[in-house]
Order: structure tokens, then C-alpha cells, then sequence
């Protein structure tokens, strides 16, 4: 299967000065590294630009209380992404999240990133909405399981471990969402 | 395996591990047919992960999709009057229960009920000695005005004042509606006396 890993993930902690033997890194080194992703992660979780940005603020206060507890994980970018889908975990289940989310709020156009892909510009405007109202509409396990194996490139069995999912689970799971997300994309062209 | 993969096997193909489905995977090598279908649905896979992800990281994109879903919002505002009564009611049935919780806190008690059931034994004795004017025979109470009814709906003169009727109870049927040791004009033992 082909991977999509678009952002750095699990990966690119191998280039990390902690696991090349140096010393652990500088918060600011681990913020610049992972904020874009657990972002996008947090957002692509809970389907809400809002409530993903605060998802992911307090992703990264547990990173500060992790740094200042003096345990260092063997990889950041691992543990970020597993207490990012805890906390949207958590977010999801609070009556608050669902009130909220209820409750559609504007947007405030402040962009992760500027750089978009040859083949994203490719698809419309209402291709790329049709798209995102689909994956919407996926079920919260088909949504995490889509991200965490297509868009962040994880392997079958890690996504089990974090979703406490079987193998066969994770495969029903993101057969279910790509086979969907294929229909809705065939329909808008 | 000779036949060609259909849709469902072909995806399930996709999601599967490398060791997965060797068969598959077999047929796939030698077909060329399949690899292309193979080749369009991992495009198909790699676009819709970039659309999402490109999506989930443009705020501005987010905004844009919403707004092209009239579908959604239109939804979003029927729901408006549901969460507005849902609102109501809730609100209503949370005050109500402060409210009997504050009255409770400050010692109410339901009194009323309370009278009525005690004052039932003393009605039902003091009711057969109303005064049943015009020759009605058959008189009712009505234990909360204390005021007596004969057949017709006319209350019992005097029947309204619920510490004489009850009083005097049982004691004189003759003497209705005059306290103990009261022998003033007031009182009379002629029948149909209405005061």
C-alpha cells in the first residue's frame, strides 16, 4: 500500500537530535518540528478548525508538563500524535464538543501552510468540499483510522494500538472510509 | 487467481498489508488491466488524503467548503427552533426544581394536602349533621370551604365556617351552626333557620 505521509510523522523522529545520541530537543526545536501536524491532525480528528486548534494547544501543554517532568519519550513525534487522539478523544465525548459542534461557527482564515500540491489544485472548489463533507460524514473510528494510515502513514498494527483496535477492525475501518470517499469523489467528476 | 479483481476485492487489496492476499497480489502482477485500476485507485486514495490533509490545514479552506455546502446549513438552521425549545425546556424544568428545592429548603411543607386528608374523618362525621333546607334529605361536604351542599348545589347556611360545622358535629344534631355555650339570638333549633 502507498503511503501519503505528507507532513513529518513517525519517521522523521529518526533525524531527531535525541535518537541520534545528542541531547534531548529544544522545545522550540519540538514545536516547530510537529505544531503544522498535530494542527492538521487535531482538525482532520474532530472535522473543526476550531476546536482542533484547541485540541492541539493542549496537546503541546502536555509536551511542556512532559519536558518539565523529566521523562523523555522515545519519540516525540509518536507520543504527540497518541496524546492528539487522546485529546480529541476526550474533546469528542464531552457534551460540551457536541453542543459545539452543533453550534456552526465562522472560520478565521489564518493558514497552516501556503504550499498545496500540483495534484490537490488539480481537483475544483466543489470537488475538494464534496470530498471534506464526505470525510465529515465518516464515522469518528473511519476518520481516525483514514488519517492515521493514509495521511500520517502509519502501519496497520500502530494505528491498532492507538485506536485499541484490532488489525482486522483497522482494515473494515478504512476499507469502509476509502471505498466511500472513492464514491463521492467519482461523483463529482 | 485468473478472474480480475472487482471493485471490493480491489480495495480490499489496497487496505491490506504487503503479506496480505498473495494470490491477489499475484494476479495483479501479470494483469494488466487490474494494475491499471490498481494505479487509479491509489490516485484516487493519494488525492483524497491531500484534499483532506490540504484542507484540515487551511483555516480559509475550511470556511470555503462550509460555505459550499448550502445542504449543511440549511440543516443547521432547522435545528435552530429544536435547540431553542430544547433550550426552553430545559431551562423551565431546571427552575421549577430550583424553585420546589428553595421552598423546601425554607421549610414549605404541602399544607394543604395535608389539611384535606386530616379534615376528611371530621367532614364525613360533621356532614350528616347539616341542615338540609327545603326537605332535602341528602347533603354533601366539601372539606377544603367546609361548606355543605344539599342535592341542588345551595350551600348549608352557616356550613362555611368550618370551625362550627366541625365543632359541633355529632353532638346536636338540632344545634348547627352555634358554638358550645353560645345560646344567643343567632342561634336557633327551628328548622330552616338560615340566619
Amino acid at each position: 500500500m502507498e503511503r501519503t505521509a505528507t507532513n513529518p510523522s513517525i519517521e522523521s523522529e529518526a533525524e531527531s537530535p535525541q535518537i541520534a545520541g545528542g541531547a534531548p530537543p529544544e522545545l522550540d526545536d519540538l514545536y516547530r518540528r510537529h505544531h503544522q501536524r498535530i494542527v492538521r491532525l487535531c482538525r482532520m480528528m474532530l472535522g473543526d478548525a476550531d476546536e482542533g486548534d484547541e485540541a492541539a494547544q493542549e496537546v503541546f501543554v502536555r509536551m511542556l508538563a512532559q519536558r518539565r517532568g523529566g521523562v523523555e519519550p522515545a519519540q516525540w513525534g509518536a507520543w504527540l500524535t497518541r496524546v492528539a487522539i487522546n485529546a480529541c478523544h476526550d474533546r469528542r465525548r464531552s457534551g460540551w464538543w457536541k453542543w459545539w459542534r452543533r453550534d456552526g461557527r465562522e472560520l478565521v482564515d489564518s493558514d497552516l501552510t501556503a504550499n498545496r500540491d500540483a495534484e490537490e489544485e488539480a481537483i475544483t472548489h466543489e470537488q475538494g468540499a464534496a470530498i471534506w463533507r464526505g470525510f465529515s460524514a465518516l464515522s469518528p473510528r473511519q476518520r481516525e483510522v483514514f488519517v492515521l494510515r493514509q495521511i500520517e502513514g502509519w502501519p496497520t498494527r500502530e494505528v491498532g494500538a492507538a485506536l485499541n483496535l484490532t488489525d482486522q477492525a483497522v482494515k473494515l475501518h478504512l476499507f469502509r472510509a476509502v471505498r466511500r470517499l472513492r464514491e463521492i469523489l467519482r461523483s463529482e467528476r | 487467481m485468473n478472474a480480475c479483481l472487482n471493485e471490493k476485492e480491489l480495495t480490499r487489496l489496497f487496505v491490506s498489508d504487503a503479506a496480505e492476499m498473495p494470490a491477489a497480489r499475484a494476479h495483479l502482477a501479470a494483469c494488466a488491466a487490474c494494475t491499471e485500476r490498481w494505479e487509479e485507485l491509489a490516485r484516487e486514495a493519494r488525492t483524497i488524503a491531500e484534499t483532506i490533509a490540504s484542507a484540515a490545514a487551511s483555516r480559509s479552506t475550511l470556511a470555503a467548503y462550509a460555505a459550499a455546502n448550502p445542504a449543511d446549513s440549511g440543516r443547521k438552521n432547522k435545528r435552530e427552533p429544536e435547540r431553542a425549545a430544547g433550550w426552553f425546556v430545559g431551562a423551565t424544568a431546571f427552575g421549577a426544581a430550583a424553585a420546589i428545592a428553595v421552598m423546601l429548603a425554607l421549610g414549605w411543607r404541602p399544607v394543604k394536602s395535608a389539611r384535606i386528608a386530616s379534615a376528611r374523618p371530621a367532614a364525613a362525621k360533621a356532614a350528616p349533621v347539616g341542615y338540609a333546607p327545603n326537605g332535602a334529605d341528602r347533603m354533601t361536604f366539601d372539606p377544603i370551604s367546609a361548606i355543605a351542599y344539599d342535592e341542588g348545589g345551595a350551600a348549608a347556611a352557616g356550613s362555611g365556617d368550618a370551625i362550627f360545622t366541625l365543632y359541633s358535629g355529632g353532638d346536636d344534631g338540632n344545634l348547627l351552626f352555634c358554638a358550645p355555650g353560645d345560646d344567643s339570638g343567632m342561634c336557633s333549633t327551628a328548622p330552616g333557620y338560615r340566619g
